[in-house]
């Protein structure tokens, strides 16, 4: 981990990758979407709307994921003082606020046919909105704070204990009555859900999961320019 | 896909949604990115001229 402390080698590595990247998560998408609009069975109960869940799932699971990767670099920064840590956190909250929203958007759409409901407050949905308040939260911190040590501090705070709210998302379903229908993939004696659905699923999750990464590699390279620059007008200010 | 079933709409509308929030999403990371690169090539380019003044 701490070879990959220094900027300047990460951004070697983040350079080699991304090509590599790109062309996994084009083909992945690619895969997905042909798989999930027109090999996947209409549901026996839903019809064609259950293929709202091949862009519904993989988004939902991604704003979990994004949050949970921001907490553990918050936690890495703080422990280790690993300084690309803070900046991994800060890149991935953009990408993760739009997997939530998109989550809220396309759960809308899907409750609206199912439940009769754009929008009922229950613990699933009103978790995942809280989600998306902390991720804009988060992104205000920074935004609103001058100094950068300050700012990470509180972001990290932010990040840290709003990891709370990750669990009640996941097991809401489980603890109180909702509407939302409860785990069929990652549980406890394993996936319920069809094979000819299953793979899409994974496939379209793997095209999220890579495009996150693309993302987050080319957002940490902005990262640190960022900082080159802050350091570049530091100096100027410096010299005069 | 059925496009005459039920609730078609619903299921355009989600795939709409999601490829114009993903490709809005890239296109942010990307300009920020290039912005960013243009403007240390500036305040470098800036650095060297006035290195090469003194």
């Amino acid at each position: 981990m701490q070879r990959f402390a220094n900027p300047a080698r990460f951004l070697n590595l983040a350079n080699a990758i991304l090509p590599f990247v790109w062309v996994a998560t084009a083909i992945t998408f690619a895969a997905g979407l042909y798989m999930a609009l027109f090999t996947a069975p209409p549901d026996y109960q839903q019809g064609e709307t259950v293929r709202i869940m091949f862009v519904h799932v993989p988004a939902a699971w991604m704003a979990l994921m994004v949050y949970t990767s921001m907490a553990i670099a918050s936690a890495t920064a703080a422990i280790f003082r690993h300084p690309l840590a803070d900046m991994a956190a800060k890149a991935a909250a953009p990408i993760g606020a739009m997997f939530c929203l998109l989550a809220l958007i396309t759960g809308s759409l899907w409750g609206k046919p199912m439940w009769g409901a754009w929008w009922v407050w229950d613990a699933r949905l009103t978790s995942m909105f809280v989600l998306f308040l902390l991720y804009l939260g988060y992104m205000a911190v920074w935004q609103a704070i001058e100094d950068p040590h300050r700012a990470a501090l509180i972001a990290r705070i932010v990040a840290i204990a709003g990891f709370i709210n990750v669990p009640i998302v996941k097991f809401s379903v489980d603890w109180w009555n909702s509407l939302h229908q409860g785990a069929s993939v990652f549980r406890m004696g394993g996936p319920t859900i069809d094979a000819r659905m299953l793979w899409p699923l994974l496939i379209m999750a793997l095209a999220y999961l890579l495009l996150f990464m693309g993302l987050l590699l080319i957002a940490m390279r902005s990262e640190i320019t960022q900082r080159k620059i802050r350091q570049l007008q530091f100096a100027g200010l410096e010299g005069r | 896909m059925d496009l005459n079933a039920a609730h078609v709409s619903f299921v355009l509308a989600a795939y709409a949604v999601s490829f114009a929030g993903l490709v809005a999403l890239v296109v942010f990371v990307l300009l920020r990115d290039r912005r960013l690169k243009r403007q240390v090539a500036a305040l470098d380019r800036g650095k060297e001229l006035k290195h090469g003044r003194r």
